[in-house]
């Protein structure tokens, strides 16, 4: 039966014999894009995508939008000190380093906040455990967060909770003053501030003042609202947490999903998505963040593999078609071929820019599309050898 | 006018002054490359010597030779100009994109100058001596540290000169070339080139570079393949104890810095652990396929990577930095330089082309550790290649070759 089939392929008019070959190939190149679209990088990218559009049309500031990770358990693998995340960051992303804080409350579930003054809205402490700022200028500047300081600060917390860094504002509240002077400031330094931390009153020490100066403020001002800088220790209920950063630019927001990946083991860390600043609109849906990023949503690894199957298939199809047609010696043919392998990327890439699913186009599908296009051009090295040998004569 | 140039023609004064002047500066500026390239303002050295290269070469060819080209001239300036697509689209460095179209007229001026010494023994001899003089100035200018053992094991030299890798990349070639004449010299005291090759390669490792020490073991390998590969007792018998005297030589105090660098890349290719620096060149690596593969054709241009990642420096791998500023269309035109090189050999004769392929092989490996496309010595090494793997003798270009005789009596 095989053999009559090949028979009457064989019999075919040329112009059959083009169609024919055409559409093998046409369906070969197709056949990757959904193929793509299953692997766990088309999920990364889907992700990437989301924190992307996430930044742009669903935060108050249209800016940043931020993902928060812990630890699953006590005694499962504790997180990287934020010293050595935020070095990394500041190394890799030199020139948009906001890009990772260690924050305690980041999603401001726990109820806290200064018992004493200010509209009691809720805290998030941005914490550090290290202590070495640097002199800058007239100032002092964070060691590692891009934080301008008042004083060069010490470990003031003496016979208090721990110690922490107000922000300038909200020191002025304490002083009540608009504009304090240097002095008032200073006297502030050393004295308790009581912070109420899930109906708990704990007295914290004032280190130092965090000048409203750099980006990293208005960062933190964005994402978290009302924050402190705190020392290490906290109440049992209140866990540390990486807070990384996302922007619109889904390509960094890709690399940075990358690593998360590579350091954080989804059954060993717990992942939140940041919504204290989301605007008043949005809903989060049923989303599970861990799916999204660690590819259990969409990927289907049997599905790729059946998909690519069949593209290969057809690719080995096309080759046969080709070399028995010879359909890669004539110029003519050879530009339908070229034009064949285009047409679904052109397709693809057309359906992508209509609707704006990265899974459309993703980079995977892309890859494949790559390595088959590689493939290709192999082959028609190899059959250029062959048809010589055949005695086939170019046209 | 016209006298002159007559004159001129007829003159060999005149030609041995242009020739003269060829070799001279030829050394001069391959010195200057590892030496000054880097070093504001010194760097200026380099940018003259490559222009009086350039009028000694135009002279003596306009004079004794001529300026055919084919496509191997073509195809570097070709990479550059397409570069431009992407550069003019995406990454708007139009500085960067110009130091791209300077190299390409450097490794014009190298080819043609390649063509006026018409004598492969001159040019690698050349090379050989201009890289000694930079290690010896190394060695001068690190004199103290190379002998403070206690304190060699926990530094990296070369900053003085250039980035430490890039540094131990002017090694890798100085010790490939002197590998070459310790395995291929006819001489009679060929043997004495161990000298040079353990010379550079200990100041290899001073410089504590990954790159350094696995290229040079990649070219090492070749070169002993090449040489060896007719006899396979012997060829696995050298392997073995090359394998051998590498691992013992690591465990020397003061390569501590270097070998648990390396241990540290293998640690975390088997996942082991995590190191900080392995961990972000290979996600850069994927980042920059991934930009490029979302710019397929034209990829982001010249310095691409380094504009619109964020990262704001290089992917470290060729391949990635490649597909990422240039798509697969730059890919493929400079890689083609590799695959002509590799082409010719198979009809050149002479021993030239398996430096050739030691140097051509080192580079496809570095180029999962390094980004090296723009760099002065990679041009001048794959324009040597292109000339060392030639299928037919440069003296078909020249109208004249007579001044070859002048040099025949350097064999190595």
């Amino acid at each position: 039966m095989i053999k009559q089939l090949l028979q009457k392929v064989k019999s075919l008019n040329p112009v059959a014999q083009r169609i024919l070959a055409a559409s093998t190939i046409i369906l070969s190149f197709a056949l990757l894009f959904p193929a793509g679209s299953f692997s766990a990088s088309a999920n990364v990218e889907f992700a990437a995508e989301y924190f992307s559009d996430l930044s742009q049309n669903h935060t108050i500031d249209g800016q940043y939008s931020y993902l928060l990770i812990e630890a699953a358990s006590e005694n499962g693998p504790s997180l990287h000190p934020p010293y050595n995340e935020y070095y990394y960051w500041n190394n890799v992303f030199g020139k948009t380093k906001d890009v990772f804080f260690g924050v305690v409350n980041g999603n401001k579930e726990n109820e806290c906040y200064f018992s004493d003054f200010g509209n009691k809205e809720t805290l998030t402490f941005v914490y550090a455990n290290v202590f070495s700022n640097k002199e800058y200028g007239e100032h002092w500047k964070h060691e590692f967060y891009d934080f301008e300081l008042m004083f060069e600060g010490e470990d003031t917390s003496g016979i208090y909770y721990s110690f922490c860094y107000l922000t300038q504002s909200q020191a002025n509240l304490i002083i009540d003053k608009e504009t304090p002077t240097i002095e008032e400031y200073q006297n502030l330094i050393g004295n308790p501030v009581s912070i109420t931390m899930d109906g708990v009153e704990y007295q914290w020490a004032i280190a130092n003042i965090i000048l409203e100066t750099t980006n990293a403020v208005e960062v933190c001002n964005s994402l978290f609202g009302n924050f402190v800088l705190g020392y290490t220790k906290y109440p049992q209920d209140f866990n540390k947490q990486h807070c990384y950063i996302f922007n619109k630019y889904a390509y960094q927001n890709y690399y940075k999903l990358n690593y998360i990946i590579s350091q954080f083991n989804p059954s060993e860390y717990v992942f939140y998505l940041g919504t204290n600043n989301y605007d008043g609109e949005f809903e989060m849906g049923s989303q599970n963040i861990d799916d999204m990023i660690f590819g259990k949503g969409i990927s289907s690894t049997p599905l790729m593999a059946v998909l690519l199957s069949a593209a290969f298939v057809f690719l080995i199809l096309s080759f046969y078609f080709c070399y028995i047609f010879n359909n890669l010696e004539k110029v003519k043919d050879l530009l339908i071929t070229l034009v064949a392998i285009f047409i679904p990327y052109v397709i693809f890439k057309g359906l992508y820019l209509l609707f704006g699913n990265i899974l459309l186009f993703s980079y995977q599908s892309l890859l494949f599309y790559l390595i088959f296009f590689v493939i290709f051009l192999v082959f028609f090295l190899v059959s250029k050898i062959w048809n010589k040998k055949r005695g086939v004569v170019k046209e | 006018m016209r006298l002159l140039l007559s004159n001129l023609k007829k003159s060999q004064k005149a030609k041995k002054f242009f020739l003269y002047g060829v070799f001279v500066f030829f050394t001069a500026y391959l010195f200057s490359i590892p030496s000054f390239s880097n070093r504001y303002p010194l760097n200026s050295i380099s940018y003259i010597l490559v222009a009086l290269l350039g009028v000694f070469v135009f002279c003596y060819l306009f004079l004794y030779g001529s300026f055919r080209i084919d496509y191997r001239f073509v195809l570097f300036p070709a990479f550059a100009l397409l570069a431009l697509i992407g550069t003019v689209f995406y990454s708007h460095q139009f500085r960067n994109w110009i130091t791209l179209l300077l190299l390409a007229l450097t490794y014009i001026v190298f080819l043609y100058s390649f063509r006026c010494m018409n004598n492969n023994k001159l040019v690698l001899a050349l090379t050989f001596a201009s890289l000694s003089l930079f290690s010896l100035y190394f060695f001068v200018i690190y004199f103290k540290e190379i002998f403070d053992f206690a304190n060699l094991a926990n530094v990296r030299l070369g900053s003085y000169f250039d980035n430490v890798n890039g540094v131990g990349g002017y090694f890798v070639t100085a010790f490939l070339i002197s590998c070459y004449y310790l395995l291929f010299s006819k001489l009679k005291y060929g043997i004495i080139f161990f000298v040079p090759t353990i010379f550079f390669a200990l100041l290899g490792t001073t410089t504590g570079s990954r790159t350094f020490l696995l290229t040079i073991i990649v070219g090492l390998f070749s070169l002993v393949f090449i040489r060896y590969r007719k006899k396979k007792i012997l060829l696995f018998s050298i392997s073995i104890l090359l394998f051998a005297s590498i691992a013992l030589l690591l465990f020397l105090p003061f390569l501590s810095n270097l070998r648990d660098r390396l241990f540290s890349f293998f640690a975390y290719i088997e996942g082991e652990n995590i190191d900080y620096s392995t961990l972000t060149r290979t996600l850069w690596q994927k980042y920059g396929i991934y930009l490029g593969v979302r710019h397929l054709l034209f990829g982001t241009g010249a310095y691409g990577f380094m504009a619109l990642s964020g990262v704001g420096t290089y992917t470290h791998g060729n391949f990635a930095e490649m597909i990422c500023n240039f798509g697969v269309i730059g890919f493929l035109v400079y890689y083609s330089l590799f695959a002509i090189a590799f082409k010719d050999s198979f009809k050149s004769k002479g021993s030239f082309k398996y430096f050739a392929y030691a140097i051509l092989v080192a580079y496809l490996f570095k180029g999962i550790l390094t980004v090296y496309y723009y760099d002065k010595l990679t041009v001048f090494e794959l324009s040597l290649c292109i000339h060392l793997c030639l299928p037919f003798l440069e003296s078909k270009y020249n109208a004249d070759a007579s001044g070859v005789i002048l040099y025949r009596h350097i064999y190595v």
